[in-house]
């Protein structure tokens, strides 16, 4: 109790400061028309997920909260494959792409006026509907105002009220000074906290509030100048962001960053992304087709990574072992192909901006593949795996 | 005074009347009240058959006073042709879930009136003043 | 002299270095390691002060950011080396177990009033502060992220106080980062009723 005293106290002081500094300035980026059509498009959505990518080691980080037990187990293989399913599934639940909406504008709905009722009390009244089992959004909260008008509450009392009687796990009930104060919102972006700023962030605000624009455009704003994109990758925030970048028409760091780790699929699926947003007239959906024939969803990767656990002790191919030393496969090699050509077309377009620097990386990738391949095919052929195929 | 959860706990008889009215909780010099249905023969501090709201008489710091009210049990238990006492009553007609109170109506009139009359005053000994001071 | 003495100081530290006594004795090392630092004139007065020193005096308020200093300095690694501030600490107590509690308080009206004052306490350029945060993250568990208790770090309950209080601030502060519990959203709050009959 005394702790909470001391921290109100604290708090208190810093209310005055804030009030001088009034939050953080708006960001220059913001979304003009509604994005939400755009985001919730079911082609869309795939896009994003996989570009997301799926890295269980990431995922089920060990976490810093009270309670993070582990459970050990004797299962049998059927029950350890059940789980394997289980686990996958959790993980995309733990990888839910925060919605991206427009600005909720405050509108005043009045309910009744009753010039009666002015001067009933000296101050107004406001009633939250605590109906059991009700969604945050179909809750009512209503205001009588001192005048005797009836009126739905605004935005702000609203979010109030729920948080009070129904409170957020982690919300704070007045604003992190880390969102208030502009050198230190600052020095978290300097640090590269980008992962917390985001995460408190959705805890923080609803999607649909100025503030969670706002502070959500400077974040990825800011990564896109320090380019450590890869803090983010196999996070809920992935998605948000690579539609940011697309909506806004700066891909081209993004689309550096995956050529230069080898994420070629992940490229051509954020450059199809940009396309789609933008409606240009290019066919990029049989490329796409194409690709996913050849390589797996993200979701099936892992899979595949919790099963090869599990295959360890058993003989491997000789073919196996070539491909896991060299870490592609003949497919792979084909759809890198693919995905090099539709990039190429992409750079020479008019849409990319920092072509130089895209076609020096794409240069590189080409040279280090063809290697990659001559080296494959040697080894197989040393190995004689291609007479046992035929 | 022990608190009673808000499911409640308190024994009733199906056709006794019941009552949706206040229970003061909080302490001295703080009140803060539990809208409640329970037995109307019953004292306030006894257990009570459910919770259905609660109202904080005292402003917060943004002047305003918070009222929290389950409608769907409340209409429930209205229903079932509970009564109301008098506050309670005037709480929700307030929240516009029932029509205004008529003592609300009485209230809002006297305030105005009391408020006129000092208004009056003040006005009539300014002038004097003035005379005085003229 | 003075250096002379300094010396034989050091040379006593490095002997003892294992055993409590090396921190008890490191409050003279870091007073020196304090003065190089600032400028010569106050080395001297320092020195006067030296004189006649009051080990147990805690009335001087030392800023957050020489206490940051000092947790980088040489000064600090000889006295603490790689280990917590707390790790060495031991309780003094009578019988077998220790009080639940520890005590309230080690430093009253200015002076440490106590032979074995706790972790913070004996050590004055140790501030618990927010901005501290190398000085926070010692206190802090690194499995459940929660603030070590009294029983195991054996701060006096008023330093207790002040170092949830400096946690909880930094962490309002975004200058200690922590897991922030994951927030499931309902997409048919946010896209209307329309998304929902599509799927």
């Amino acid at each position: 109790m005394s702790l909470f005293r001391h921290i109100r106290k604290l708090n208190a002081l810093q209310n005055v400061r804030q009030l001088s500094s009034a939050g953080l300035k708006s960001s220059t980026l913001q979304y003009a028309t509604d994005p939400q059509p755009q985001f919730t498009d079911a082609e869309t959505q795939q896009l994003l997920q996989s570009m997301t990518q799926l890295q269980l080691d990431k995922v089920f980080r060990k976490r810093t909260v009270p309670d993070n037990s582990v459970h050990t187990q004797f299962m049998t293989t059927a029950q350890l494959e059940k789980e394997f399913l289980q686990t996958i599934e959790k993980a995309q639940q733990l990888l839910q792409m925060p919605p991206v909406v427009k600005i909720k504008e405050d509108t005043e709905r009045i309910i009744s006026k009753d010039p009666a009722l002015k001067d009933f009390a000296t101050t107004k009244y406001v009633f939250t509907d605590i109906t059991f089992g009700l969604p945050q959004s179909e809750r009512k909260v209503v205001v009588r105002d001192v005048d005797g008008t009836l009126s739905y509450a605004t935005l702000d009392i609203t979010k109030r009220m729920n948080q009070l009687y129904f409170p957020l796990d982690g919300r704070k009930f007045y604003t992190p000074r880390m969102f208030s104060d502009e050198q230190l919102f600052q020095r978290c972006l300097d640090e590269h906290k980008y992962e917390f700023i985001l995460d408190r962030l959705t805890v923080q605000y609803e999607p649909y509030e100025a503030e969670f624009h706002n502070i959500s455009a400077k974040v990825f704003e800011h990564l896109n100048e320090s380019k450590q994109f890869d803090q983010l990758r196999s996070t809920r925030h992935f998605g948000p962001m690579a539609f940011f970048y697309a909506w806004h028409r700066c891909i081209d760091d993004l689309l550096y960053d995956m050529i230069r780790r080898d994420y070629l699929l992940n490229a051509v699926q954020l450059i199809a992304l940009s396309y789609k947003i933008h409606k240009v007239p290019l066919d990029y959906q049989a490329t796409l087709r194409q690709l996913e024939e050849l390589q797996p969803s993200p979701a099936v990767k892992a899979l595949a990574e919790l099963r090869s656990g599990l295959r360890q002790h058993q003989a491997k191919g000789i073919e196996n072992e070539i491909q896991t030393a060299i870490g592609k496969t003949e497919t792979d090699f084909q759809a890198d192909e693919i995905s090099l050509r539709f990039i190429e077309q992409y750079i020479g377009s008019e849409h990319a901006l920092k072509k130089v620097q895209l076609e020096l990386a794409v240069q590189t990738l080409k040279e280090l593949n063809l290697e990659k391949q001559q080296l494959y095919e040697g080894l197989k052929k040393a190995h004689g795996v291609q007479q046992q195929a035929s | 005074m022990s608190l009673s959860p808000a499911s409640g706990i308190g024994r009733f008889y199906k056709h006794s009347a019941k009552i949706i009215r206040f229970v003061r909780l909080g302490c001295t010099n703080r009140p803060f009240y539990h809208i409640v249905v329970m037995e109307r023969r019953k004292n306030q501090h006894q257990p009570v058959i459910e919770q259905v709201g609660s109202y904080d008489p005292m402003p917060n710091e943004n002047n305003e006073r918070l009222v929290a009210l389950n409608t769907e049990r409340i209409r429930f238990w209205l229903g079932k042709g509970a009564h109301m006492s008098e506050p309670a009553a005037e709480l929700l007609g307030i929240s516009g879930l029932l029509p205004v109170h008529p003592r609300t109506y009485m209230t809002a009139w006297r305030n105005r009136k009391a408020a006129a009359e000092a208004a009056a005053l003040a006005e009539a000994e300014g002038s004097q003043k003035a005379a005085e001071t003229a | 002299m003075l250096p002379l003495a300094r010396g034989i100081y050091s040379n006593l530290l490095q002997i003892t270095r294992n055993g409590r006594v090396a921190i008890h004795t490191a409050s003279a090392l870091r007073c020196k390691a304090a003065t190089e630092e600032s400028s010569v004139n106050e080395e001297e007065k320092e020195a006067e002060a030296d004189s006649a020193p009051d080990g147990k005096d805690r009335t001087k308020v030392i800023p957050v950011e020489t206490s940051i200093r000092y947790l980088k300095s040489d000064a600090y690694k000889t006295t603490y080396g790689e280990e917590h501030v707390w790790t060495q600490y031991r309780r003094n107590h009578k019988g077998m177990y220790a009080p639940r509690k520890t005590r309230k308080q080690c430093i009253r009206q200015g002076k440490i009033s106590t032979g074995n004052p706790c972790p913070i306490c004996r050590d004055e350029y140790l501030v618990l502060d927010y901005r501290n945060t190398e000085l926070l993250q010692q206190f802090i568990s690194p499995y459940s992220g929660q603030v070590l208790s009294y029983s195991k770090t054996g701060l006096c309950q008023k330093s207790h106080l002040r170092l949830t209080v400096a946690v909880e601030q930094a962490r309002d502060c975004g200058l200690i980062t922590y897991d922030v519990p994951f927030r499931e959203y309902d997409y048919a709050e946010y896209y209307g009723k329309k998304e929902e009959q599509k799927k």
